[in-house]
């Protein structure tokens, strides 16, 4: 086991204050969640839509919720190595 | 209340100083009581301090049920003895819409079992012990304490001196009773029968309302009934008097809260009341059950100042038992009869002088009227826009924008100066006044809740400027201006409906970004395709330059408002965490990325 990881099991079993990058990989995570619920429910009314401007509609939603993805993800990967779990 | 005080005041002051002058030896006894009363305020000061933000936690927390309810409001009473402070912080939560009324009176009936401890403290301890050595050591150490600078040896301090006070309070009471009774017998006035039980229950509840302390008036009973200065039946009715008194101290102070607060206050009037009127028809079973309880606990016959701790106890008890049970359709009862004004103007719901009691509350009530503000400006913006609220229940605002081509009739002035001018103004005044009882933290979130104000007063402004042309076009010969202008009500709208889901859900999470997000690209999008389809307009001769202008500007207005209530929406319905802030502030799109989503689909539309 990594010492850095002993640390961190020390520091929470004395009550230590967690690093912040834990609390900010566990608030990512949930909002990574949320973005693929949403998108999950996008895609089922794409397929339901019939309208031409409905159906734009919601692919510029999807568009929106891709991003936020792709940047989500960039960052838990960046916060995850600064805590050393890569 | 100001004008009972204007009252009571000269009237108390004459009183004091007539009785100094003919009964000289009285003032030990008024000293007595007013060094007992600092102690009180002293106490209260000092858990206030230590406890308060704890005893608000907990109370938000274990009063799901009635029973979690009353045994909250009976231990916090007598730990803190201040029904009073429990009364208050009470009022505080039902008025912030942060407690039931129902789990509130509960915890009302639990502190009137409660502050029954004091009796039973002072008749156990406070006379058998010469409680005033005590005193001295408390008050010096109190005292110091108070100069400390931290906040928690400060509380210490305060709650310590307080109990020095309480006991020196004690001590002089008692001194001045044994050297007026060398002066009057104070005993020869005893009145005997069922009419000196209505005569010093009648005493008892004035004294109290004069006093605005039930605690005080039992130490007083007590004291004068170990000296003999009042005979045990006359001491029970004044009890009875004392516990209904405090209950018209509350109601006193519910004037000036809103209609919770006011439910809340007379609700527990009516159950002291009828709880007191039960006793006195039944007192010869309450004074034998109180025999019967005192001989079973080893308490001597003659131990009167003891048996009025059991009398007092057992009569808040008995009150509790017969009671509880209609705690639920009184309080239903009383929400039909104590209803909120139904004036026409706008009044607030929230915010009033109980609010401002405790930091936390007065957050909540600052955001609970900041939303009322928001749902009054949403009626008046959709109503500039010619479009009925029931518009938001739409499932196809395009289509219901398009069809909704009647003018709706209405002053714009006279319905902002009745329904958003009178909150606003209420908003600043508290944001100004509650700022004093806020910590620096605390201050960052009522800056956040202004200027959500300010954002939904300035969408006000936007709309203000746009809504004559929109009565003028929205429902226009010219089909391409026609158009123009339900773009500019499909937007505004759009946003509103979003905030009315927002408001409705009440979720305060991520999703609140999310769906803001959202907004953020429709905005862009309107701006883009406009500039687009008016360039296109004008070089067809679709429309007058002249009027293109107007259109120009009114796109404008829209925007602004459309922006402005987006700014409204994140302070009002974001999440409060800071992490999870953080990490919303991570995945934020720069504004060429939300261009670059909104131009998407632009192409999108080309093709």
């Amino acid at each position: 086991m990594k010492i850095s990881k002993i640390k961190k099991k020390l520091e929470k079993l004395f009550g230590g204050k967690p690093k912040d990058n834990e609390e900010n990989i566990e608030c990512m995570l949930t909002l990574i969640d949320l973005l693929k619920e949403k998108q999950r429910k996008l895609k089922s009314k794409l397929e339901l839509a019939e309208q031409d401007e409905d159906k734009q509609d919601i692919k510029r939603k999807l568009k929106l919720v891709k991003k936020q993805l792709l940047k989500a993800d960039e960052h838990i990967v960046k916060l995850r190595a600064e805590d050393g779990e890569t | 209340m100001q004008n009972l005080n204007r009252f009571l005041f000269p009237v108390l002051i004459t009183f004091l100083l007539y009785s100094f002058w003919a009964l000289p030896h009285s003032v030990t006894i008024a000293a007595g009581v007013s060094i007992f009363l600092f102690g009180m305020y002293f106490l209260k000061q000092g858990f206030g301090v230590l406890m308060g933000g704890v005893l608000r936690e907990v109370l938000v927390h274990t009063t799901n049920k009635l029973w979690k309810s009353i045994a909250f409001g009976f231990s916090s009473t007598a730990i803190l003895q201040s029904s009073a402070l429990i009364s208050i912080i009470s009022i505080s939560f039902v008025s912030a819409g942060l407690l039931s009324l129902v789990s509130a009176v509960g915890i009302i009936f639990g502190a009137n079992l409660g502050t029954t401890s004091g009796a039973w403290l002072v008749a156990g301890f406070g006379l058998k012990v010469k409680i005033s050595a005590y005193a001295m050591p408390l008050l010096i150490i109190g005292l110091v304490c108070t100069f400390h600078r931290s906040k928690q040896i400060k509380g210490v301090g305060f709650a310590l001196a307080g109990l020095g006070f309480l006991f020196l309070g004690i001590h002089y009471m008692r001194e001045g009773f044994e050297i007026f009774r060398e002066q009057i017998d104070l005993a020869k006035y005893a009145v005997p029968g069922f009419k000196g039980l209505l005569i010093y229950t009648l005493a008892g509840l004035l004294i109290t309302i004069v006093m605005q302390s039930s605690n005080a008036v039992m130490v007083i009973i007590i004291t004068a009934l170990s000296l003999h200065q009042v005979t045990y039946d006359n001491a029970i009715a004044l009890a009875i008097g004392a516990n209904i008194g405090t209950t018209v101290t509350g109601l006193l102070g519910s004037l000036s809260a809103n209609y919770l607060g006011k439910q809340l206050a007379l609700t527990h009037f009516s159950f002291n009341f009828v709880t007191g009127l039960l006793v006195i028809f039944g007192i010869h079973y309450m004074t034998s059950y109180v025999d019967f309880i005192s001989e079973k606990m080893g308490i001597a016959s003659d131990n009167y100042t003891l048996k009025l701790a059991v009398f007092h106890t057992s009569f808040n008890l008995f009150g509790v038992i017969i009671l509880s049970p209609f705690i639920r359709p009184f309080v239903k009862l009383l929400q039909k009869l104590v209803k909120p004004s139904r004036k026409h103007i706008s009044e607030p719901v929230y915010l009033n002088e109980s609010s401002l009691e405790y930091p936390d509350t007065f957050l909540q009530s600052l955001h609970n009227e900041t939303i009322h503000l928001y749902q009054n400006i949403s009626k008046l913006l959709m109503h500039s826009l010619q479009v009925d609220k029931s518009i938001l229940d739409s499932e196809n605002l395009k289509k219901d924008i398009k069809n909704s081509q009647q003018v709706i009739d209405y002053s714009f002035d006279q319905r902002y100066k009745e329904t958003v001018k009178p909150l606003i103004a209420t908003l600043l005044e508290y944001t100004g006044r509650g700022q004093n009882i806020l910590s620096k933290k605390e201050k960052e979130q009522l800056f956040k809740l202004r200027l959500a104000s300010i954002k939904l007063a300035e969408s006000v402004k936007a709309v203000d400027g746009l809504r004559k042309n929109m009565k003028k076009y929205f429902n226009s010969e010219n089909l391409a201006v026609r158009n123009e202008y339900n773009k500019m009500r499909l937007l505004i709208v759009s946003v509103l409906k979003e905030l009315d889901t927002l408001d409705i859900e009440k979720t305060y999470d991520s999703s609140v970004f999310i769906s803001l997000e959202d907004i953020r690209v429709q905005i862009k999008k309107y701006r883009k395709e406009t500039n687009a389809r008016l360039d296109k307009l004008i070089r067809d001769d679709q429309i007058e330059p002249v009027l293109a202008s107007s259109i120009l500007n009114d796109r404008t207005f829209t925007r602004d408002a459309a922006k402005r209530l987006l700014d409204a929406g994140h302070l009002l319905f974001s999440t409060q965490n800071e992490t999870m802030k953080n990490v919303e502030e991570m995945i934020l799109l720069s504004e060429e990325e939300v261009e670059d989503v909104a131009n998407s689909e632009t192409d999108l539309e080309r093709t």
